[in-house]
């Protein structure tokens, strides 16, 4: 992905030179601070505005600036440990964002259309697709079994190892916001009502799901044993910085100076935990009857259409009033003020100009009079 | 210990777990309808209902991903459980909790959450998305509080793993987080609130809107699932809560009176409380919690 | 089975609205019934453990029908509460076991009860409350009203009077937990074994049927 490219060009940068300090009254403000802050920005700013987009590939677009604000953040934190964790993030993010960019490409591609709401239900038509998508979010979101989970750990034990307390709360703020647009995502296109017009589309080209695949198999074998990708990182980094930040305990668990995390253990009992319920859900009680998509609890009604009961546009309106003082559009009211300052400072010096000849004069011997005065101190 | 003996002691413990937690619900009913003026149904009713439900004749299901909600749901909470030690210095107590650090535990919680919303959507009711829609935007908000809390806790004994957060509060009352930084406790106190989903923040189900919000297609065997998934849920949390902010345990009983103390906060906030909207409850957590959770971290800083 | 009204006598059937769209392959308005449930063989393993526990947490549709519906509020307030029994109100039909039809029942209103009772998972009650579901009541020759229920639909237990107290609606629940304890309460079950029978009687009165013609 190209939008990784720059990441190892900031890398192989801030690898060579001296991070400047600047001394200010407050103590010493690190670049790599400002830096650090504004990864997290840009992490926490691009993940809010991800979750109100009507786009699918808008929503990813913004979903991967945030994600590269994660990097930079953890590049920014100049430990072993932080650039680990980036590295291994930008890595994963390729991954999933790979996966999820190629899924959502089979959908436009046979459906036809990019707006969230114009799908829906698709899950009957592309069932390999929804999984794709569904390995692609559990990973972005980082929820545990997947490798998501080892990206997000790393950063923050990364962060914590530094001290940058208000940063790691602040992301781990802004990486469960990234749940919002993970469900938005998954749910518009493959959950809920299948429309009319989409009874019979196809499962996306197999040359597409191919690739799917092949990004999906790097995912499983990461998620299981996130040591194959970051123990070559770590030797990576250690050339920069000459000590590792990640102990592995185990062939499966990887220690830091903060905290543990076993990632095969993990899988084991996410899967055990999976099986043993459906075997439970499978056997138990009475033999479930399928019913049809829209025979669903409508006030004893029959829902007219697949569209009116599809729960798709403007799926986060709660959300978005809640943070409407920060998704104001704020450029017009930049420039205006701007204009304004400027108007204003041309309003005070035209008061020079009254078009009285008398105040002119009065300019003409206070000038001569300042260079007298400047004369006489010489 | 041997693996399967670890597991079978884990698997007791499950079980009690859940028992534990269909009691509690129990006990909140009574308790709010002792409130209201009411009688109120026996403490067992949650298991009454549970049996209902288990031994209803026929059943009705949706997609395949229909079966994901309740299996996620009871997954998340079992796993939940499953990560956090109970007791101290008892290791078929402890379960698996040497597998993963807080931050394990942290994404853990919305294991369950995500992939409830995930198996309820494909119901294709539009009163799920609704619900879930609610649910993860109030999930957001209290993560920050909560965040703030954690990792102010983490920072005082510069470790992420429960057990050393755990030891440093040995030594009597004093020692327990709740005291040393009441701040952080009062943030991660008050995004219990939201995590548990009682007034005033009971936006996901809210009865009078969206009729019981994202599980509203789910019957029988689903729901009896469901219901004990919830159940484990509401012990885990009160159990890492009960490790993080009140000292631990160091037996059964203790760990029975102080989870039971957490819960409660919930609940007799929630029985005097009306609900929020979904931007109010957001725009409450990004505010006063938030700043006492910043001030926690602060109190750790210049300590 | 086939989508279409099975009933012979002469049904107006009316595609519902923007029924065109939604037959796709050819199968009707409907999307493909399911297959009707047949009736279950009553006799069950641990019934009466089964029973007990069916009775003591019977879940009320949260649904009034006709005047009567005033007279299950104060059911769940102080004075009354029926929460002590167990029962509860729950707002959708997918987890309701109890169907109350409180007093006069208007054909519009009766298609949707119909389909309300058929979304409900069995074991499944249907309470008759005030005269006007036994006989019409003060409803009986008004145009738009049915006046015998249990041509509809499986009435288990009636609760007489106009309207009947909430005192009556706790009696008439207590007997109706006995009768599910005991095994009696079968409404359900009569229910599937004359499907065809309610289903002509249905159709007699609902002129625009456009409902699928299942039950489970």
């Amino acid at each position: 992905m190209i939008s990784k490219l720059p990441i190892f060009g900031l890398a192989a940068v801030v690898a060579r030179i001296a991070v400047p300090t600047l001394a200010t009254a407050a103590g010493s403000l690190s670049a790599a601070h400002l830096l650090g802050w504004l990864g997290g920005l840009t992490a926490f700013g691009m993940t809010l505005l991800a979750v109100f987009q009507e786009d699918m590939k808008k929503l990813l677009a913004y979903s991967s600036v945030g994600q590269v604000g994660y990097v930079v953040l953890a590049m920014a934190l100049m430990t072993p440990l932080g650039w680990t964790a980036a590295l291994y993030y930008a890595v994963n993010h390729f991954l999933f964002k790979g996966l999820l960019f190629l899924a959502v490409a089979g959908v436009i591609y046979r459906t036809g259309v990019r707006t969230f709401a114009d799908v829906g239900g698709l899950i009957r038509r592309m069932p390999a697709s929804f999984i794709a998508v569904l390995i692609g979010i559990i990973a972005l979101a980082g929820v545990p079994p997947l490798s998501g989970f080892a990206g997000k750990w790393l950063l923050y034990e990364a962060l914590m190892d530094k001290g940058w307390l208000f940063l790691t709360a602040f992301m781990m703020f802004a990486s469960v916001i990234a749940f919002l647009y993970c469900f938005r995502l998954i749910h518009s296109i493959f959950l809920g009502q299948l429309k009319d017009e989409h009874r019979q589309v196809r499962e996306a080209p197999w040359p597409l799901l191919l690739a799917e695949l092949l990004m999906i198999v790097p995912i499983l074998v990461l998620s299981v044993r996130p040591r194959v990708l970051v123990e070559p990182l770590q030797h990576l980094v250690t050339g920069v910085f000459g000590v590792p930040g990640v102990r592995f305990a185990s062939a499966t668990t990887m220690t830091t100076s903060f905290g543990y995390f076993n990632a095969a253990a993990m899988m084991a009992m996410v899967v055990v935990l999976v099986v043993v319920l459906l075997v439970i859900l499978v056997t138990a009680g009475a033999k479930p009857t399928k019913v049809n998509q829209l025979d669903i609890v409508y006030s004893g009604e029959l829902p007219p259409s697949p569209e009116e009961v599809q729960y798709a546009w403007a799926f986060y309106r709660p959300y978005e009033k809640a943070f409407a003082p920060l998704l104001k559009a704020r450029v017009t009211a930049f420039w205006n003020g701007v204009v304004d300052v400027v108007e204003g400072i041309a309003d005070a010096g035209r008061r020079f100009y009254t078009g009285n000849a008398q105040t002119y004069v009065l300019y003409s011997v206070l000038f001569i009079l300042v260079l007298a005065a400047f004369g006489l101190a010489r | 210990m041997p693996l399967g003996v670890k597991i079978a002691w884990s698997l007791v413990g499950v079980l009690v777990a859940i028992a534990y937690g269909l009691v509690i619900a129990g006990i909140i009913r009574k308790v709010m309808a002792r409130i209201q003026g009411r009688i109120g149904p026996p403490v067992w009713q949650q298991f009454i209902d549970l049996g209902k439900v288990i031994f209803q004749r026929t059943a009705t299901r949706h997609g395949w991903m229909f079966y994901l909600a309740p299996i996620f749901r009871a997954g998340g909470g079992i796993g939940l459980y499953l990560l956090v030690p109970v007791v101290i210095g008892v290791p078929a107590l402890s379960n698996f909790s040497f597998d993963g650090d807080l931050l394990l535990v942290m994404y853990f919680i919305f294991f369950g959450s995500l992939g409830m919303a995930l198996g309820a959507a494909d119901s294709g009711h539009p009163h799920s998305p609704i619900g879930i829609s609610r649910g993860l935007s109030q999930m957001t908000a209290y993560e920050l509080p909560f965040a703030l809390a954690m990792v102010a806790m983490a920072a005082e004994v510069h470790s992420f793993s429960i057990h050393d957060i755990i030891m440093v509060q040995q030594g009597g009352i004093l020692h327990w987080n709740i005291l040393t930084n009441p701040l952080a406790a009062i943030a991660a106190f008050i995004a219990f609130l939201g995590m548990n989903m009682y007034a005033p923040f009971n936006i996901v189900g809210a009865p009078q809107e969206i009729p019981v919000g994202p599980p509203t297609e789910y019957n029988s065997v689903f729901l009896s699932l469901m219901m004990s998934g919830r159940a484990i849920l509401a012990v885990a949390k009160i159990v890492l809560y009960m490790d993080l902010f009140l000292g631990g345990a160091h037996s059964i009983l203790e760990a029975f009176v102080k989870t039971f103390i957490i819960y409660f906060w919930s609940v007799f906030v929630g029985a005097v409380f009306p609900r929020f909207r979904t931007e109010q409850a957001v725009r409450f957590f990004l505010g006063w919690p938030t700043v006492a959770g910043i001030a926690g971290v602060l109190l750790v800083l210049i300590r | 089975m086939d989508t279409k009204p099975q009933s012979t006598l002469p049904v107006l059937v009316e595609p519902p609205r923007g029924a065109e769209p939604h037959a796709p392959l050819g199968r009707g308005y409907f999307l493909g019934e399911t297959r009707r449930q047949q009736p279950l063989p009553m006799r069950e393993s641990l019934a009466k453990i089964k029973n007990w526990f069916r009775a003591n947490s019977l879940w009320v549709m949260a649904y009034g029908t006709g005047c009567g519906g005033i007279e299950l509020r104060p059911l769940t307030t102080a004075r009354f509460d029926f929460e002590r029994f167990g029962m509860a109100m729950r707002p959708t039909a997918r987890q309701s076991n109890v169907l109350i039809i409180s007093g006069y029942l208007a054909v519009k209103s009766l298609k949707r009860v119909i389909r309300a009772y058929e979304q409900m998972p069995s074991p499944k009650w249907v309470v008759g409350l005030g005269s006007c579901t036994i006989n019409g009541g003060m409803y009986w020759d008004s145009y738009n009203t049915i006046n015998r229920l249990d041509l509809y639909l499986p009435v288990d237990i009636y609760i007489a009077g106009c309207m009947p107290r909430p005192e009556a609606l706790l009696a008439g629940f207590g007997e109706l937990m006995a009768m599910i304890k005991r095994g009696e309460a079968n409404g359900w079950n009569h229910y599937l074994e004359n499907f065809d029978w309610y289903k002509e009687n249905q159709k007699k009165v609902i002129n625009d049927w456009n409902m699928p013609d299942y039950n489970w």
